[in-house]
C-alpha cells in the first residue's frame, strides 16, 4: 500500500564515508543534535579536497540506484560506483567501500531513527552492493526496504533534493533555463503532497478498470473509460514527445552553434594556411625559374665568351693585328692607284698649264712628280707597323673584322666578378627555396587543422543523428494528436449517450465527480499555498537585498508557474534582468518560501554561498537568512569565501564545524573538528 | 674542306670526367681546353697525341666563332694558317694539349662553381 504520510522533517546525525572517491579510509562526520539551538553545519575545504564527494555520499547513502535515475541495482550505476571507488584503496587490494547514514524522520509527529550502511563489495570484474537498512534499531526486510523506497521517491525524491542543494556557481543558469518553472512546480507539488492528487485520480481510474467494478459498467461507461484511460495514457505520449524534442531540439541549436564555430575556426586556420601555402609556392616557383635562368646564363657564358675571356690577350693582338692589316691594305691600294694611274694623269693634265722647272730653270716635271711621290707616299705610311718585317697573317673580310671588333669589346667590358655574384645568388637562392619548402612542409602537417576536421566529422554526424531523431519524433507527435484528437471525438460522442441515459447513482458517475472535484481542489490548494509562498518569498527577498522596498508584488501563475515580479512603481522587473548576486537571493528566497509554506524541515546544502555577494548581501544572509531557513544547514566553503570576519559572524549559529585537508602524502583526506580560523583549544 | 676530328683517348677520357663533374657538354668543355692551351707559349707544332677519342663536328665544336678560333690560332702561331691546317691539324694539337691544362684546373678548383669563377677570372688573375 502506498503511505500518504509526508516528511515534516528531516535530520542527518551522521555520516561516514569509506573509501570512496577522494576519501580514503573510513571518514566519519558526526553532526550535532537536534536540541541545540544553532544550525549551521560549516564544512570548509580547499577545492578538490572532498567537498562535492561528500554531498554525493549523503546523496547515494539515501537513494542508492535512484541517484542516477534508475530503480535498482544495473550495470551503469555499477560503473559508477567502480568508478568512485578510491584508487589507493584499490591499489592495496581494499575489497571494501562504502556509505552510512544516521539520519531522524520525524513523520506526523512520529520520531524514527534510521541507519543505512550501503557497502560496495569489489570482486575481479564487478561490484556488489550490500544494503542494509535499520528503524529504531530493527534492520528492515527486502519488503519493507522496498516500501521505505517508495516512501522517499514520493516525499523526498531526488529531484527535489536537487532543488534544495543551492550552488552558487550555478544558480543563476539555473533559474534562468527554460526548465526552471517546470522544476518550481514539481517542488511545490512534492512540498505540499498536492501530486497526491494526480495519484489519486490515476488510483481511482485504475480502480474503475478492475474487472468486478468494470463488468457493472455499461457498454457506453466501458467504452468512456477506456477512452478515459487511453487519453490519460496518450497524453503522457505526447508530453514526453514534446519534451524530447525540445531537448533534441536544444541539442542540435548547441551542436550547429559548435559547428559554425569550427568552420569559421577552419576557414580561419587553414584559409590562412592555404593562402600562405599557395604564396610560399609561387615564391619557390619564381626562386627556381630565377636559378635556372641564372644557371642557363652561366652555361651559355661558359660556352661563348669563356674561352675569349680566357684568351683576351691573344685576342687583343689579334686585333691589333687585323688594324694594321687593315691600314697596311688601305695604305697599298691607295699607293698602287696614285701611282699607276692618279698622278700620271693628273701630271699630265697639270704639265698644260704649268711648267715645273728646277732651280736651275730647266725643265723637271718627271723628276718633280718622283720626288712628289716619294714624299706623299712616306706621309702616308701607318704609324707603328714595321714594313720591313710585316706579315699579313688574318687577311678577314669586312664583316669578320667588324664581328670580332664587337667580340673583343664585349669581353674586354665583361666583368669576371659578375659570374661570382651570379654564384652567389644561385646559392641564395638554394637556401631560401630551402627554408621556404620547409615551411610548406610545415604546414602541411599542421595537426590542428587535421584535429578539426575531426570535430567537425564528428560534431556533423551528430547534428544529422539528433535531426534525424528530431523528425522520427516530429511524426510520432503528429500521430499521438491525430489518436489523441479522435479519442476526444470518441469521447463527447459517448459521453453524450451517457448522458442521455443518466445513469447518475453508479460508482462510476461518482468517480467521474470525484475527480472533478478533486481537480478543483487541487486548484484551490495551489493558489492557497501559492498565496503563502509569495507572501514568504516577498518579506525575505525585500529583508535581504539592499535596495530596500525592492519588490512591491511577486506572483507565480497557478497553471504555469511562471513567475511575475513588481518593483515599487509596479514596473515588472524580469528575472534575467537580474545580477548575478541579485538571482542568489531571489533563489535563495523562493527555497526558504517554499520550505516554510510547506512546514517542511529537510537539510539545506549550500554549496559557494558567498562567491558572488557583495558585503551587505553577505552580512544580511548571515543574519537574516541562515538562522532561520531550515533546522540544519550544511554550508561547504573555502577559506576565501568564508573569511576569519565572516565565520566570526556566523559563528553564534554554527552547531558543528569541520575543516577537510587533503595530505599528499599518505593519500588521504583529514576532516579537523574545526573550520580553519577556529584556534585548537579555545 | 674537313669537318670533323677526332680527339685524343686521353682528351676523350678527361671531357667524359669532366662532363659528370660539371654537367657543360663536350664541346663547352673543348672550347675550354683549346683557349687554355692557346695560352701556352710552348710551340704547337712539335705536340703530337693519337686518335683514339671523341669525335667532333666542326659546327658543334666552334659553331659561329670559328673563323675567331682560326684568327687566334694563326695569331698564336703568328703567321698565316691554310683552313685545311687549322682544321683539324692545329685545333685538335690545341684540344688534346689544353684538355690536360683543363684537367688541371678542375681538380685546382674542387668543384664546378670554383672552377667556372676561376676561369672567369683566369685573365685577370694572369694580369696580375
Amino acid at each position: 500500500m502506498i503511505n500518504y504520510n509526508k516528511v515534516t522533517t528531516m535530520q542527518i546525525n551522521q555520516l561516514t564515508i569509506t573509501n570512496f572517491g577522494i576519501y580514503y579510509g573510513r571518514n566519519e562526520f558526526v553532526f550535532g543534535n537536534k536540541k541545540e539551538r544553532a544550525n549551521i553545519i560549516l564544512i570548509g575545504g580547499e577545492n578538490g579536497t572532498g567537498k562535492t564527494t561528500f554531498l554525493s555520499a549523503i546523496k547515494l547513502a539515501l537513494y542508492g540506484p535512484l541517484f542516477l535515475g534508475y530503480k535498482s541495482v544495473n550495470a551503469k550505476y555499477i560503473d559508477f560506483i567502480k568508478d568512485k571507488i578510491n584508487i589507493y584503496s584499490r591499489a592495496e587490494g581494499n575489497k571494501m567501500a562504502g556509505v552510512e547514514m544516521d539520519f531522524t524522520l520525524y513523520n506526523n509527529g512520529e520520531l524514527e531513527n534510521y541507519y543505512i550502511i550501503r557497502q560496495w563489495e569489489l570482486t575481479k570484474e564487478t561490484v556488489k552492493e550490500h544494503l542494509q537498512i535499520s528503524r529504531n534499531g530493527i534492520s528492515l526486510t527486502d519488503n519493507q526496504i522496498e516500501e521505505f523506497y517508495h516512501f522517499l521517491r514520493r516525499n523526498l525524491p531526488p529531484s527535489l533534493f536537487d532543488f534544495l542543494f543551492f550552488d552558487g556557481e550555478r544558480v543563476q543558469q539555473y533559474v534562468l533555463d527554460s526548465q526552471f518553472e517546470q522544476n518550481v512546480k514539481e517542488a511545490f507539488m512534492t512540498l505540499f503532497n498536492l501530486d497526491l492528487f494526480d495519484t489519486l485520480k490515476e488510483d481511482l481510474l485504475k480502480y474503475l478498470k478492475q474487472d468486478n467494478i468494470f463488468t457493472s459498467l455499461t457498454q457506453e461507461q466501458k467504452e468512456y473509460t477506456q477512452i478515459e484511460y487511453d487519453l490519460r495514457n496518450q497524453e503522457n505520449v505526447i508530453r514526453n514527445l514534446e519534451k524530447r524534442i525540445a531537448e533534441l531540439k536544444e541539442q542540435a541549436k548547441d551542436v550547429q552553434v559548435k559547428i559554425q564555430e569550427l568552420e569559421r575556426e577552419f576557414s580561419n586556420k587553414g584559409g590562412m594556411i592555404a593562402r600562405e601555402r599557395e604564396t610560399l609556392n609561387e615564391q619557390v616557383f619564381l626562386m627556381e625559374q630565377e636559378k635556372k635562368q641564372i644557371t642557363e646564363k652561366i652555361k651559355e657564358t661558359a660556352a661563348e665568351l669563356l674561352p675569349f675571356l680566357i684568351t683576351q690577350k691573344l685576342l687583343q693582338q689579334t686585333v691589333t693585328q687585323i688594324d694594321a692589316e687593315e691600314r697596311v691594305e688601305r695604305y697599298n691600294t691607295l699607293k698602287e692607284e696614285l701611282n699607276n694611274e692618279t698622278l700620271p694623269l693628273l701630271f699630265k693634265e697639270l704639265s698644260c698649264h704649268f711648267r715645273i722647272t728646277d732651280l736651275d730653270g730647266k725643265e723637271a716635271t718627271s723628276s718633280f712628280a718622283e720626288a712628289m711621290k716619294e714624299k706623299l707616299f712616306q706621309s702616308m705610311k701607318p704609324v707603328g707597323v714595321n714594313f720591313d718585317r710585316f706579315q699579313f697573317i688574318h687577311r678577314m673580310n669586312s664583316e669578320q673584322k667588324q664581328a670580332i671588333r664587337d667580340l673583343f669589346k664585349q669581353v674586354r667590358h665583361f666583368d669576371g666578378k659578375l659570374v661570382d655574384e651570379w654564384f652567389a645568388r644561385i646559392q641564395h637562392l638554394t637556401d631560401e627555396i630551402y627554408t621556404v619548402k620547409k615551411r610548406i612542409e610545415h604546414s602541411l602537417t599542421d595537426e590542428s587543422l587535421k584535429d578539426i576536421v575531426n570535430k567537425l566529422n564528428e560534431h556533423t554526424r551528430l547534428h544529422e543523428q539528433i535531426k534525424y531523431e528530431i523528425e522520427a519524433n516530429t511524426a510520432k507527435l503528429f500521430e499521438a494528436q491525430k489518436f489523441y484528437q479522435e479519442l476526444m471525438t470518441k469521447k463527447e460522442k459517448v459521453q453524450k449517450r451517457i448522458r442521455q441515459a443518466r445513469k447518475d447513482e453508479n460508482i462510476f458517475e461518482l468517480c467521474q465527480k470525484l475527480s472533478r472535484v478533486l481537480s478543483r481542489y487541487q486548484e484551490e490548494q495551489v493558489k492557497k499555498y501559492l498565496g503563502t509562498v509569495e507572501r514568504y518569498f516577498l518579506q525575505m527577498f525585500n529583508s535581504l537585498m539592499r535596495k530596500g522596498q525592492f519588490l512591491n508584488s511577486f506572483r507565480i501563475d497557478p497553471q504555469t508557474f511562471e513567475i511575475t515580479m513588481l518593483n515599487y512603481s509596479n514596473k515588472p522587473i524580469f528575472k534575467h534582468s537580474l545580477s548575478a548576486g541579485e538571482t542568489q537571493l531571489f533563489f535563495l528566497s523562493l527555497l526558504w518560501a517554499l520550505l516554510k509554506a510547506s512546514k517542511r524541515q529537510v537539510p539545506f546544502v549550500l554549496d559557494t554561498l558567498f562567491g558572488r555577494l557583495d558585503r551587505t548581501h553577505k552580512e544580511n544572509l548571515i543574519q537574516k537568512y541562515l538562522p532561520v531557513v531550515a533546522n540544519q544547514v550544511i554550508i561547504l566553503s573555502t577559506d576565501t569565501e568564508v573569511d576569519e570576519y565572516y565565520y566570526n559572524r556566523m559563528k553564534p549559529y554554527i552547531q558543528r564545524e569541520f575543516s577537510l585537508h587533503y595530505d599528499r602524502n599518505s593519500n588521504r583526506v583529514h576532516i579537523e573538528n574545526h573550520y580553519f580560523f577556529q584556534k585548537v583549544g579555545i | 674542306m674537313q669537318f670533323r676530328l677526332k680527339t685524343s683517348k686521353e682528351t676523350m677520357d678527361i671531357l667524359k670526367q669532366l662532363q659528370s663533374s660539371t654537367n657543360l657538354t663536350p664541346n663547352v668543355l673543348a672550347r675550354l681546353a683549346i683557349a687554355l692551351s692557346l695560352l701556352s707559349k710552348e710551340p704547337i707544332e712539335s705536340f703530337e697525341s693519337d686518335t683514339n677519342g671523341l669525335e667532333f663536328n666542326r659546327n658543334t665544336l666552334t659553331g659561329e666563332y670559328d673563323f675567331v678560333y682560326k684568327a687566334l690560332i694563326a695569331q698564336h702561331l703568328g703567321r698565316p694558317v691554310a683552313d685545311d691546317e687549322y682544321f683539324p691539324f692545329l685545333i685538335k694539337k690545341h684540344l688534346d694539349r689544353g684538355a690536360k691544362c683543363l684537367e688541371n684546373e678542375y681538380k685546382y678548383a674542387g668543384n664546378y662553381e670554383k672552377f667556372i669563377k676561376g676561369l672567369a677570372n683566369f685573365e685577370l688573375e694572369m694580369i696580375r
